[in-house]
C-alpha cells in the first residue's frame, strides 16, 4: 500500500518560555535549539506556543497536504451526462479554475472554519453568512471550503452567465449525484427549476447533510437580484445548510429578512491575524526570512488583498522592496477612485481630500459633520468603494498604506482641494464638537498652517492656548510654536518674529520648564504601546536563553534637545543642514527648529558660499539668545532678558527686511562655531 | 465498504513533554477522516509508540523494538514536536526523536 515516494515530514517547536529546573533540562532544551538550527532545508517546520495554535496548524498542514495528494473528484462524478443536459455540461467548468486558483496557496482562518465547523455541528439546517468587503478574502475562502469538502457551489460572476439565477440552479442541480436527485431531468423554466432545487434538497438532507456555498452574490446584476428568492428557499428542511459569502450591505439585509423564519449565523471576515499571514507568508515562500516576515506583517496591517499581491510580486522579483506599493494593488486602486473623477462627484472628493490631510483617522460621523454631507454619501460613495483600502479601527478609517495616500494627493485631488480639506477639519476643531477632543489640542495648529489660514493660526494659537496645551502635553507644545514659526516665514512677515519670541518667553514664565518637563514625562508613561519606529528599533526576535525569561521595552526620553536636520530638494540634488543648539529644553529646542525652518525657507543653492557667509550673520543671532538662555539661571534680572530677547528680534527682524538670501548649510554648534566660509564670488 | 478506503501512515514522533500536542494528532487525523478522507476515500492511520509499541528486548536498545513497528520508511507522513526536551540517545542519534525524523528523511 505504501507509495515510492518519501514520507512527508512536518516538525513542530513549540516556543512557549519556562525555566529549566536542573542543568540536564537545560542540556536538554539547548539540544532541541540546535536542532532547529540544523534541520534541514528540505524540512518543514513551523513554530507555535499553544497546544490550540498547533491543532490548527496540523489541522491546516494535512489537508493541505491530502488536497494536493489527492484532488476532488466530485465534480466531474456528480456532474450529469451530457444526455441529461442537451449535450453540454450545466456546471460553470470555469469556476474549477476559478476555485484552484483561489485554494491554491490558501491558509489561515482557522477561526473561521471553527466558527463553521460548531454551527454545522451544533444545528439541523441553517444558513451561514459570511461577510465581508472587497479583498477580506470571501471567495478564497470558499473555494478553500469547496476543494476541502466537495461541497455543492456555485461562485457567481459577471461573465460566462455565472450571474444569472437560472443558469445558476442549473449549475448547482447538476453537482448533485444523481442518486440523490428528485428528478434526473433538468427543466427549463427558471420556476420549475426552482421547484425542483427546493425538492432535491429535501430529498438529499433526508439521505445525508448537504452544504451548499454560494459566493458573490452581490455580483448580480438588479433584474437578477429579484430571481434570487428562487434560489434561497424561504424554509430549509432537515441536513441542509446554505453557507453564502457577500458584502455587507443592503442586499445582505434583503437576503436576512427573505431567511428569517430558518435559524443563522453571520460571520465577518475581518483582517487576517498574524499567524494567519505567517502561514500564507511561508507556504509560498519557503525561504523567507523572519525579518521579511515582520516587515511584510507591518505593511499589510491584515489585509489578505496585500498579502497575495505582496507574495505574488516576491515570487517574481525576490529583491522587491517590501516599503513600496505591489503594482497590482495600484492598478485596483486606480480602478477603485475612478468613481471620483466623475461628474457630480464634489462630495466624494471632499470626504477624499479629509481622508488625504487627516492626522488621525476619522470615524464617518466626523466626516459627516466635517463635510456637511449625509451618512449615506460618506458610507456609501467612499468608504465602501474604498474598503478593501482602507483601515478600519474602532470605526475609524483611514488609509491603510503610504502610496494611497499619496496617489490620491498627487492623482486625484487638485492642491486647493487639499487646502480645504485641512480648512474643514480646522474649522470643525474649532466647533463644538472638535473643541473637546485630543485632536483639537494636537492638530489644530497643523491644519491651519497647511489651510494657509496665518491669521487664523496667530489667533488661535495664543498664550492661553499653548499654556494649556504644554500643561497637558508637555514639550509637544513645540510643534504649534513650529506652525508658528513655519506661518512667519511663509508670509514673511517679520513683526511675526517678536510675536514667536514672546510666545516662547511667556510660555516658559507662565507654566516653567519644569511642569512641562512632567507633564511629557506622564505622557510618555501612559503612552506605553510601542509606535512603529520602536518596533522597528527592537529586535525582531526576541533572543532564546535557556533559563531566563527575557523582555523588552523601550522607553522614549522626555526631555527634548536641540539638535535638528533639514533636507531640501534641489534641482540637482539636496541640500541638508544638521545643527544643534546649545542645551535641553523649550528655549533651545524652539533655537534649533528656528535655525532649521530658517534654512529650508531662505535656502537659495546659486551661490553656496554666499549663504554659508549668511548663515554665520544669522548665527550671530542664535548667539544672542544663547546668551538669554544662559542667563535664565543667572542673577540677572528678567528684564535685562527681556531685553536681549526683544535686541535678537529687532535684530533678525532688520535682517529679515534687507531680504537677504540664505544659500548653504547650517550649524549652530555648544560654541557657534564659525563655518568654513570661502569668497562668496567663488 | 471501509477496506476500499485508502489508508495513510501517519507516524508521531516526539519526546515525552509534548504528550497533550501528541494526544491532539489522532483527533485531528478523525476529522479529517470523517470530512475530507471520505470525501476522498482515504484514511490516516495515527501510529504512536504509546499505543503500538510493546516491552522486550532488542539488542540496539528500545529504539531497535520501536523501529520495525513505526515503520517509518513505509508511512506516508511524520509529525515531529518538539519543546524543551530532545529525548533519550540511540545507537546512532542524540534522540529517538531524531532518529526517527533521519529515517524519515532517508527513506
Amino acid at each position: 500500500m505504501k507509495n515510492k515516494r518519501r514520507p512527508q515530514v512536518f516538525v513542530y517547536f513549540n516556543e512557549k518560555s519556562a525555566t529549566p529546573s536542573s542543568q540536564q533540562e537545560a542540556e536538554q532544551w539547548g539540544r532541541v535549539l540546535r536542532f532547529k538550527e540544523d534541520f534541514p532545508v528540505e524540512g518543514l517546520w513551523w513554530p507555535y506556543k499553544r497546544a490550540s495554535q498547533f491543532e490548527r496548524l496540523l489541522r491546516m498542514h494535512l489537508t493541505s497536504y491530502l488536497r494536493h495528494r489527492f484532488p476532488t473528484t466530485v465534480l466531474g462524478d456528480h456532474r450529469p451526462s451530457p444526455s441529461n443536459t442537451g449535450g453540454f455540461s450545466d456546471y460553470f467548468t470555469v469556476q474549477k479554475e476559478v476555485i484552484d486558483g483561489h485554494a491554491h496557496g490558501y491558509a489561515g482562518r482557522g477561526d473561521a472554519c471553527d466558527f463553521l465547523k460548531r454551527f454545522l455541528n451544533n444545528h439541523t439546517c441553517g444558513y451561514v453568512f459570511i461577510y465581508g468587503y472587497p479583498g477580506q478574502g470571501k471567495t478564497a475562502f470558499c473555494s478553500d471550503l469547496i476543494c476541502r469538502y466537495g461541497y455543492v457551489h456555485h461562485l457567481a460572476g459577471i461573465s460566462g452567465g455565472r450571474n444569472d439565477v437560472r443558469l445558476m440552479l442549473r449549475s448547482l442541480l447538476s453537482q448533485i449525484p444523481l442518486s440523490l436527485q428528485y428528478s434526473p431531468r433538468l427543466p427549463d423554466s427558471l420556476q420549475e427549476l426552482s421547484k425542483l432545487w427546493e425538492e432535491t434538497l429535501i430529498f438529499c438532507g433526508k439521505t445525508k447533510p448537504i452544504v451548499i456555498v454560494l459566493d458573490g452574490l452581490d455580483e448580480l446584476p438588479r433584474e437578477q437580484m429579484e430571481n434570487l428568492r428562487f434560489l434561497l428557499p424561504e424554509r430549509l428542511s432537515h441536513g441542509v445548510f446554505l453557507i453564502l459569502a457577500l458584502r455587507p450591505g443592503q442586499l445582505l439585509d434583503v437576503i436576512r429578512d427573505h431567511t428569517s423564519s430558518v435559524e443563522s449565523v453571520m460571520y465577518e471576515l475581518g483582517p487576517l491575524a498574524s499567524e494567519d499571514i505567517e502561514l500564507l507568508v511561508r507556504k509560498e515562500l519557503t525561504t523567507v526570512t523572519e525579518a521579511a516576515l515582520n516587515r511584510i506583517k507591518m505593511a499589510a496591517m491584515g489585509s489578505p488583498l496585500y498579502v497575495r499581491s505582496l507574495i505574488n510580486e516576491l515570487r517574481v522579483h525576490p529583491d522587491f522592496d517590501l516599503s513600496d506599493l505591489p503594482p497590482t494593488l495600484e492598478g485596483l486602486f486606480r480602478r477603485a477612485t475612478h468613481f471620483a473623477s466623475e461628474a457630480g462627484a464634489e462630495g466624494i472628493r471632499r470626504v477624499l481630500g479629509l481622508l488625504s490631510v487627516t492626522r488621525k483617522p476619522l470615524s464617518i460621523p466626523e466626516m459627516q459633520q466635517m463635510t456637511q454631507l449625509s451618512h449615506r454619501e460618506v458610507h456609501e460613495g467612499v468608504v465602501y468603494a474604498l474598503r478593501p483600502f482602507l483601515v478600519e479601527t474602532s470605526a475609524t478609517y483611514r488609509f491603510y498604506h503610504q502610496s494611497f495616500l499619496e496617489f490620491v494627493v498627487h492623482k486625484v485631488l487638485f492642491s486647493e482641494e487639499l487646502l480645504s480639506a485641512h480648512a474643514m477639519i480646522a474649522a470643525w476643531l474649532q466647533g463644538p464638537q472638535g473643541k473637546e477632543t485630543d485632536y483639537y489640542w494636537q492638530y489644530l495648529a497643523d491644519h491651519l498652517l497647511e489651510s494657509g489660514d496665518y491669521e487664523g493660526l496667530e489667533q488661535e494659537i495664543s498664550t492661553p492656548f499653548l499654556v494649556e496645551k504644554s500643561r497637558r502635553y508637555g514639550y509637544v507644545v513645540l510643534d504649534d510654536i513650529d506652525c508658528v514659526i513655519k506661518a512667519m516665514l511663509a508670509a514673511n512677515r517679520p513683526s511675526a518674529v517678536e510675536k514667536c519670541v514672546n510666545l516662547v518667553e511667556e510660555l516658559e514664565c507662565s507654566v516653567g520648564e519644569a511642569i512641562i518637563r512632567d507633564a511629557s514625562r506622564k505622557l510618555s508613561r501612559r503612552e506605553s504601546s510601542p509606535g512603529t519606529s520602536t518596533l522597528t528599533l527592537e529586535p525582531q526576535e526576541k533572543p532564546v536563553l535557556p533559563g531566563l525569561d527575557i523582555y523588552i521595552k523601550s522607553t522614549a526620553g522626555v526631555d527634548v534637545s536641540a539638535d535638528f536636520y533639514e533636507i531640501v530638494p534641489t534641482d540637482d540634488g539636496c541640500s541638508v543642514a544638521i545643527g544643534d543648539a546649545p542645551g535641553t529644553g523649550l528655549k533651545s529646542a524652539f533655537v534649533g527648529r528656528f535655525i532649521g525652518h530658517f534654512f529650508r525657507r531662505r535656502l537659495n543653492t546659486k551661490y553656496p558660499a554666499r549663504s554659508l557667509e549668511d548663515i554665520n550673520f544669522f548665527v550671530e543671532y542664535v548667539r544672542l539668545l544663547r546668551a538669554n538662555i544662559d542667563a535664565m539661571y543667572a542673577p540677572q534680572s528678567r528684564r535685562r532678558r527681556f531685553h536681549n530677547l526683544k535686541r535678537w528680534s529687532s535684530r533678525f527682524s532688520s535682517f529679515l527686511k534687507a531680504k537677504r538670501q540664505v544659500r548653504s548649510v547650517v550649524g549652530a554648534g555648544r560654541t557657534a562655531t564659525r563655518l568654513y566660509t570661502p569668497d562668496p564670488s567663488s | 465498504m471501509d477496506s476500499e478506503l485508502q489508508r495513510l501512515r501517519l507516524v508521531v514522533a516526539s519526546p515525552s513533554d509534548v504528550s497533550a500536542e501528541r494526544e491532539i494528532v489522532p483527533r485531528v487525523a478523525e476529522e479529517i477522516n470523517s470530512s475530507f478522507g471520505t470525501d476522498r476515500g482515504i484514511r490516516l492511520e495515527v501510529i504512536r509508540w504509546e499505543t503500538d509499541a510493546h516491552p522486550g528486548f532488542h539488542p540496539s536498545g528500545p529504539q531497535g523494538l520501536i523501529d520495525p513497528i513505526l515503520r517509518i520508511e513505509d508511512s506516508d507522513l511524520l509529525i515531529g514536536i518538539f519543546w524543551k526536551r530532545f529525548g533519550t540517545p540511540t545507537a546512532d542519534s542524540l534522540s529517538g526523536t531524531e532518529h526517527e525524523i533521519r529515517l524519515a528523511f532517508e527513506a
